[in-house]
Parts: C-alpha cells; structure tokens; sequence
C-alpha cells in the first residue's frame, strides 16, 4: 500500500515586482506589479511503506514548496494529495502525530534553555506518556551520540550537535513519515556522515517512510535507492538512481594508473579526460565502448592498474541541470 | 467527558509552556531582575499622575478620585492577564516566528495552533504588577462611596471576563494580518495605543468620540463599563450589547484568522 500518494499537485505564489533601488521602493509603496510564480507544478508520484525517496534539484526547484504541502504547512493552488490516508492541508491532530517535518535551516528548539526543555514540551504537546518517551530518547541520543549534550543551552552547541538535538526533537513521537528538507547544510564533512548514518539506520531499523532533499549529492547516493529530480516545479525524473546514470550519463569512466609517465595528447582520442596528473588518469568513454577502450589502452600502454567506473551522481546532476533541459 | 478531557489537556499545556516560559525568561538572571524594577516604577509614576490629578480637581465627568482609581485598577488587572498571556504573544512574537520559521515548527504540532500561538509565552516578569494593581484596588474600594451589592459584583467579574475576551479578539485580528505583512510590529504600539486609553472614562471624551468609544471601538468595554456595573449605574441594555458585540468579534476574529491561516505562504525555505 502506498503510504504517501500525489496527484497533480500544483502551488502558484503571487509576489509582487520592484524596480531596483530607493525610487524603486517608494514607488512600490503606492503602485505594484503583481506576478505569479509557479512554484509546483502539476506533479504526481507515490511512496510505499519503508521507502527512502530523496529530492534533487537545484535552488527554486519547489522541493520545499512540495515537503510544505505535505506537511499540511501551505495550502495547494491545484491537485490532491494522501499521506497514511489523510489530506495533510486538513490539518488534523490525527495526521500531526503521524510525521516529523525537520528542516534544516529552521529551529524548533528554544535557543537559550537545553534542548531537553524542548524535548519535554513537545512530550506534553505530542501527548507521549513517560515511559515511551524515556524510551524513545534514550535510543534516539545512544544513537546519535549526544549524550550530555542535551543538558547544554542551544546557543551554546555547535550547528551539527544543534541539528542532531533537532532530530531528536521531531522524532520523540516515533513518527511513521519524515520529511528531511537539507538536513544536512552547513554541516562540516564528517558530521554529515554521522547524520547519514543515523538516517539510514532509523529507516530500515524502523521502516520509516521518507523523504529526504539535500544539496549534497552524497547524502542522495548514500541513501536512497530510488530519487525524484524536480527542476522549475516539474518532476524531470523518478526512478532508481542507477538507471538515473544509464539514462542520463552515455559515458563510463576509465581510471587509469600508468608505470611511468604518459602524454595526455595520446589518450584524448579515446575520450575526454577529465583528471589527469603524471600517471594517473581518468577518460570519460562511451557507455557501450568501455570494454574495448580499455583492452585497447591496456595493450597500447604501459598500464599498472585499470578501473572502468560508473560516473558520480554529483557529476551527472550537473549534466542535467547545467544543459537547462533534459 | 470529552470537553473535560480537553480543557484538562489545554491546562497541561498551558502549564508546560509556562514553565518553559519562566525558565527561559531566568536564562539571563540580571535582565529579570532589572525588568521587575522597571515594571514596578511604571505603575507608581502612573499613580502618581493620577494623584496630581485629582490635587487640583475632585471629579472628572462625574467620577470622584476613588472612582477613577477604581477604573484604573479594573484596566490595571486587565492588562496584568492581557500581558502576561497572549497579547504580546499575538503582536510581538508572531510576527517574528512567522519570519524565522518557528511558527511552521508549530504549524505540524498536534494541538490547537490559535491556543499555541496565543500562550505560547507566559509573561512571568510582568506577574509582579499584580501586587501594585492589588493596592490600587484597596485604596480606591476605601475611597468609594457606593455600596457594595453581591448582584453588581458578580455583574462586574462577568463583565471583566468579556473586557478580556474583546481585548483578546481585537488583538487576534490585528495579529492575523501578519500572514500577508510578515513584518509589522508597529501593530503592537497601535494596539497598546488604543487600549491605554480605557485607563480613563470613557465619559471624559464628549460628541462623535464618546459614541466611538462606548459602541463602536468600544474600549468603554475594558475599563469603564466593568466599573459602572460593579457600581449599579451600567443599564442591562448596555450590558446585554457588550456581551452580543464580543461574542460576535470573537466570531469574526476566529473566521479571519482561519482565513489567514489558509492563504498563508509561510516564510521561505
């Protein structure tokens, strides 16, 4: 059964136009040009039970937009939509206790007492009796690693052990559905590996429905299986993401180490090489070529080591997004 | 049973997010004291205006200096609930909630979001000025010449409850433009503008303001009205008209606000 289901899910924003600068300004205090931006538009898909989507797209694409429908949040222009059966912009407190909305650039936690204040408030709001809830909060910060951390005042954390407490805050009530909107930004290189972890052990511990959207093309690969690109409001692309490099990547990437030195002139006829120094090089080939370009290299050159790879993820969003068009 | 249970969990919260309040507002031990000063020296210089008053005069539109006091000390204690619980949540904080997202944190919580909004801090450095306002109401009962009847007291905390539900509901309105306007505190000085001036009679202002102030932007409601009917001169039509007018505010106050709540298009990501 699916537990998340859109359908021709659209959001229209009206905004208003400024010329630029002082005149500019007193002018749209009198006399303003209204403009409507579609921010979603007319999308569907479906999530079943335990799955791990992730989001992609670039700045302004609407995956916040969309997560902020889901979460009952903003109301669509167009379209409907089903989470556990309910219509998330009814609002109900039955649908509320059900999911967790963590969003990485915003705080719930009340920036001066320790989260744990935080952490008990949202007990009396989300009506968790004392034992699930010592329950739950000791698993949470056993696996997140933050024990004495939540005795410390918010503002007295470092971003990632605020965002860990975060997590901890939306999830007290054990929620059936999670949506993460980049809860990793900002966060420095390990710290994102730590939150990783913790969220691809929470969905298969718990087979937690999700949704994930990140800048981090790391954070998508790592954990979903399955990703929804959404560029200018419109879904471009949902499926596995290995068929996601098949169809969008035409090219393999040879990594080569070489014994001694080799001119880069004499290996850019079989592709584009993209990483070269001294003796190690990387050659973008045809998908379909690979094999032979490789045997090829392999008998011309003095090779020590040869890798044929898939290309990165990050590498094959910036294709997509960077030609404007799929 | 239902209506019980409920009550019983909106108790609990308010209970929850006052001690959070209190323990947020003692994070920084030299400002709560010095807050509590400041709040206290307020209410003496406003009863010593009163008392310069009163030196030169002995009746203002007809209320002796006991009288007036009398009033004042009735906007004193509604302005003590009204502070310490939703108006500056409603015209201060909301509209900077809306604007660093906390207010879409509280969007998904499962619980009345007008209630959170509304008690969401409890003002606790403001308790102290019930202890002045408790005073007043002793000096000015001393200085009273009516009598005191059980009917008209129970007329006047009738009355006071509905002074708080008509504050509550014009506060809310003018809150719920924050949906469309994000920023605007100046609706905080407008609102506390216009209240201040139910300290006084309403009787002191004469022609089209007196109508204005007794039935159409009725502060008469807060202050002055409460006050006559603790003193038997309040006729029943005019106690009957403030309680249809707020009940009906609070009708309109509560469709707006749902209203905002629909078209609102919450900060960006």
């Amino acid at each position: 059964m699916n537990t998340i289901s859109v359908k021709n899910l659209s959001k229209t924003f009206e905004s208003y136009k400024k010329t630029p600068g002082l005149a500019g300004s007193f002018k749209a205090l009198f006399s303003r040009e209204k403009i409507f931006k579609k921010a979603v538009d007319d999308i569907s898909f479906e999530i079943k039970e335990g799955e791990l989507v992730g989001f992609l797209g670039p700045n302004g694409a609407g995956k916040t937009t969309t997560l902020k429908m889901l979460a009952g949040i903003l109301y669509p222009t167009s379209g409907e939509a089903k989470i556990l059966g309910y219509t998330p912009w009814e609002r109900k407190n039955e649908y509320k206790k059900q999911f967790a909305f963590v969003m990485g650039q915003k705080s719930q936690l009340w920036w001066d007492l320790p989260a744990m204040e935080t952490f008990i408030l949202n007990r009396e709001i989300y009506e968790i009796d004392k034992k699930s809830f010592e329950r739950t909060l000791e698993e949470l910060t056993e696996l997140l690693g933050i024990g004495d951390i939540i005795k410390i005042p918010v503002r007295n954390l470092s971003l990632g052990q605020r965002m860990k407490c975060e997590i901890v805050a939306s999830l007290i009530h054990s929620p059936k559905v999670l949506f993460l909107d980049e809860p990793t930004i900002g966060l420095d290189v390990i710290a994102q590996k730590k939150m990783r972890d913790f969220i691809k052990h929470y969905n298969e511990e718990r087979r937690t429905t999700i949704i994930l959207t990140s800048h981090y093309m790391e954070d998508i690969g790592a954990l979903c299986k399955r990703v929804i690109i959404i560029n200018l409001g419109k879904i471009i692309y949902d499926g596995p993401i290995a068929s996601l490099i098949e169809k969008y990547a035409p090219y393999k990437v040879l990594k080569i180490t070489f014994e001694k030195e080799v001119k880069k002139s004499d290996l850019e006829k079989f592709g584009k090489v993209s990483v070269f120094n001294g003796d190690v090089f990387n050659i973008e080939v045809p998908r379909k070529e690979s094999a032979r370009i490789a045997a090829e290299i392999l008998n011309k050159f003095p090779v020590d080591d040869i890798l044929i790879d898939e290309p990165e993820i990050r590498d094959i969003i910036r294709l997509i997004f960077g030609k404007g068009k799929v | 049973m239902n209506f019980v249970k409920k009550i019983i969990r909106y108790l609990k919260l308010l209970k929850a997010f006052s001690i959070i309040s209190l323990m947020d507002q003692m994070a920084y031990p030299h400002n709560f004291w010095l807050a509590i000063i400041t709040k206290t020296l307020r209410i003496a210089i406003i009863m010593l205006f009163f008392k310069a008053i009163y030196l030169k005069v002995n009746n203002i539109s007809g209320w002796g200096f006991g009288e007036a006091l009398f009033i004042f000390a009735t906007f004193s204690l509604i302005d003590f609930i009204a502070n310490v619980t939703f108006f500056r949540n409603f015209l201060f904080w909301f509209s900077k909630y809306l604007k660093n997202g906390f207010f879409d944190y509280r969007m998904v919580k499962p619980a009345n979001l007008q209630f959170m909004t509304a008690f969401q801090q409890i003002d606790f450095m403001d308790l102290t000025t019930i202890l002045p306002t408790l005073l007043l109401y002793w000096y000015a009962l001393n200085r009273m010449t009516a009598v005191l009847s059980i009917v008209n007291s129970i007329l006047y905390f009738v009355l006071l409850a509905n002074a708080i539900l008509f504050i509550y509901s014009f506060v809310l309105i003018l809150s719920t433009f924050n949906f469309w306007t994000i920023r605007s505190t100046g609706w905080g000085r407008f609102a506390a503008g216009i209240l201040w001036m139910a300290r006084y009679p309403t009787d002191i202002y004469s022609g089209i303001f007196k109508t204005v102030f007794n039935f159409i932007l009725p502060i008469a409601f807060i202050a002055t009205w409460p006050a006559k009917a603790f003193l038997g001169i309040l006729s029943w039509q005019n106690i009957l008209y403030s309680l249809v007018f707020t009940a009906i505010l609070f009708w309109l106050a509560n469709r707006f606000w749902n209203f905002g709540l629909k078209h609102y298009s919450s900060a960006s990501s």
